[in-house]
């Protein structure tokens, strides 16, 4: 076995010239190519003036070169969860500069040519790196982690795992942006001198294709485990799978019998936050009850009902607890996880608990999914549903339209809360919006609300096809104005709900590339019913969009998306 | 009268940014708040002021004589043709 290295270590003490650190598109990145890449990096970052870097790169490879780079110019490095515009502009008042893959405007340092050598063992205690959460609410919050913290937990990971991965590679489908991604496809395999594939594999296809060229671990998040197809063939590639890691989210019962069945185990899934690192782990090869087992070095008790956590991986004083919002039941072997802490809001004077009210929703049989959010509705806060309905609720749709399933909620809730607390306006989907964190975020929840999106109803869908009914209502924001006396639905409007409701439906990558054959065939007039017909061709990146109406064909076309996500 | 009450129903919606609700799915006699629509006291405060924006009406202090009007479309409709100043 290679001999394990700490992240101070790793450059000074060094490896075989020859030793495999990555693979990128079939080609070994050995270990020389690695020190030459930091060497230009730690160059370029000496000659960039401040402490505070941000670094987004696509490519693993170059970014653990940035990273260690970085490091040995003494720099701290803000991870930016993607590259976004929004993303970027808020970072812009957090950091001395940027670099990496992000656009002109930020002036972006690159890697210059640096002497090689002259290397010196990394400061445990630096603040080596801030990390933001991708909290279910609320804006983003900035982590700072010791490099101490992050060579610790990569050592705990070795000790848990590193025997059963035994010669397999790293392969992933979560971005390194992110600290679950970044330890466990990046400082792991560096400490533990684990060759690693540079480029994330975002597609099931893509995954099938890198088991067929040896053996391999996968660090994976649920939103992808939950959504791989029968009709690939797993069972002749999955020899080769050492190991599944799941993390970001929890894994769905169904999504682990997916697992089971298609790649033969179940996904070692590991609990923890931006703020906690890693906390504890199981692998339900067959109890999908079985309780979580807590990492060695961790500590944990319960305080108020909700989980705290004392560990090496979290950076707080020596001894200091880490109080999270889950609720747990501690047990002899570890614990279990009850759900999160009450949510309590103030809506007019009235105090609600949005947990109470999502748990109420779901008794009622109605509904299989449910979440509780404020909007801010005018001047006045008001609560809104988003849920995905059973079948009774399904049928109570069909045949009563959305306002017999929105007055059957509002009665089951009325046996419990005030009237003036009832939810106002409510969205029914066929599955939440998750990120490719695995999380459904509130922005995600709120984004649904937005006048800008068309009301709608899924008639048919498949991964690859779905046949939506919308309505362009008159009262849409995009009538006004266009034109005076006589509104019609802008084409540029008729592209942003395909690409908007592609979105919700498919895996979009992030970037807009072009759009191919478009067609704007008959007007659209305010209160018009159309029919959107959606197919997305995955091995192109295309969208193919039609929307019809009794008046025969409105616009048609394929948008091409491009871009590997954060 | 119908057209006005057709009116108000509308501003009823509109109002309170009320979803999945047409017009023609409001009684004009049903009760307005907690049983029928739902609306609470704070509608009943926004509903006051849109009526007064779009009508010129002013309520009465008189919190009494207010649930009477408040208890129904068509008794919005009512007070406001009896007080409208246009």
């Amino acid at each position: 076995m290679v001999e394990r290295i700490g992240l101070e270590q790793l450059l000074t003490r060094g490896r075989p010239a020859a030793h495999p650190v990555a693979v990128r598109d079939g080609q070994s990145l050995d270990f020389a190519a690695f020190e030459a890449r930091a060497a230009g990096w730690r160059a370029a970052f000496e000659r960039q003036p401040g402490l505070r870097q941000a670094l987004f790169l696509e490519d693993t490879f170059e970014f653990a070169a940035a990273l260690l780079g970085a490091w040995h110019a003494g720099r701290c490095v803000y991870l930016s969860s993607d590259a976004q515009p929004a993303t970027l502009e808020r970072l812009r008042g957090e950091v001395d500069g940027f670099a990496g893959k992000v656009p002109a405007q930020y002036a972006p340092l690159s890697p210059g040519e640096g002497a090689r050598g002259g290397w010196r063992p990394l400061e445990s205690e630096a603040r080596a790196l801030v990390v933001y959460t991708s909290g279910s609410s609320g804006e983003p919050t900035a982590i700072p982690k010791q490099l101490a913290q992050m060579t610790r937990e990569a050592a705990t990971l070795a000790g848990l795992f590193d025997t059963r991965l035994g010669d397999a590679r790293v392969i992933a489908t979560v971005s390194h942006q992110h600290i679950y991604g970044l330890l466990f496809r990046v400082l792991w395999p560096l400490t533990a001198g684990r060759p690693f594939l540079a480029r994330s594999l975002p597609y099931p296809e893509d995954i099938q294709a890198a088991l067929k060229e040896g053996p391999a671990a996968l660090i994976a998040s649920p939103a992808h485990l939950k959504r791989l197809p029968e009709s690939l063939d797993w069972a002749g590639v999955r020899g080769n799978l050492r190991a599944v890691f799941s993390s970001g989210g929890p894994l769905s019962t169904e999504a682990l019998h997916d697992c089971r069945a298609l790649l033969g185990q179940a996904p070692v899934e590991v609990y923890g936050s931006s703020e906690t690192g890693g906390v504890a782990w199981r692998q339900r090869t067959q109890d999908d009850a079985l309780a979580w087992r807590v990492m060695p070095g961790v500590e944990v008790r319960t305080e108020d009902e909700a989980l705290a956590v004392r560990s090496p991986h979290v950076g707080l004083p020596e001894g200091g607890w880490f109080q999270t919002e889950d609720r747990v039941r501690l047990l002899p072997e570890g614990f279990e996880l009850l759900g999160r802490k009450d949510r309590l809001l103030k809506l007019e004077e009235k105090r609600v608990s949005l947990s109470a009210m999502e748990r109420t929703l779901l008794e009622g049989g109605l509904l299989r999914e449910a979440r509780v959010l404020p909007l801010a509705d005018g001047p006045r806060l008001t609560l809104a549903v988003v849920a995905v309905p059973e079948d009774a609720g399904q049928a109570l749709l069909a045949g009563g339209g959305k306002r017999a399933l929105n007055q059957a909620l509002r009665e089951q809730l009325s046996r419990r809360f005030e009237p003036g607390v009832l939810p106002r306006r409510f969205r029914y989907l066929e599955a939440m919006p998750v990120n490719s964190q695995g999380k459904t975020t509130e922005a995600a929840l709120a984004t649904l609300f937005d006048s800008r999106r068309p009301p709608l109803r899924v008639l048919e869908r498949t991964t690859e096809r779905a046949l939506l009914a919308l309505e362009a209502p008159a009262s849409s924001p995009y009538f006004k104005g266009h034109f005076p006396g006589r509104p019609i639905l802008p084409g540029v409007t008729q592209l942003e709900w395909v690409i908007r409701l592609g979105r919700e439906l498919f895996p979009l990558p992030p970037d807009f590339l072009r759009m191919e054959a478009v067609k704007f065939q008959q007007l659209i007039l305010p209160d018009t019913h159309l029919t959107l017909e959606l197919t997305w061709t995955e091995a192109k990146a295309s969208l193919q969009f039609k929307l019809t109406s009794e008046a025969g064909a409105h616009a048609s076309g394929r948008i091409v998306f491009g871009g590997v996500h954060g | 009268m119908q057209a006005l009450e057709q009116e108000i129903k509308k501003l009823v919606i509109e109002t309170l940014n009320l979803e999945d609700i047409q017009p023609d799915d409001i009684d004009p006699a049903a009760p307005l708040f907690v049983e029928g629509l739902g609306l609470d006291s704070i509608d009943a405060l926004e509903l006051g002021l849109a009526l007064q924006k779009t009508y010129g009406v002013v309520l009465a202090s008189d919190s009494k004589e207010n649930r009477r009007h408040f208890a129904s479309v068509r008794a919005l409709a009512g007070f406001v043709s009896a007080h409208r100043k246009s």
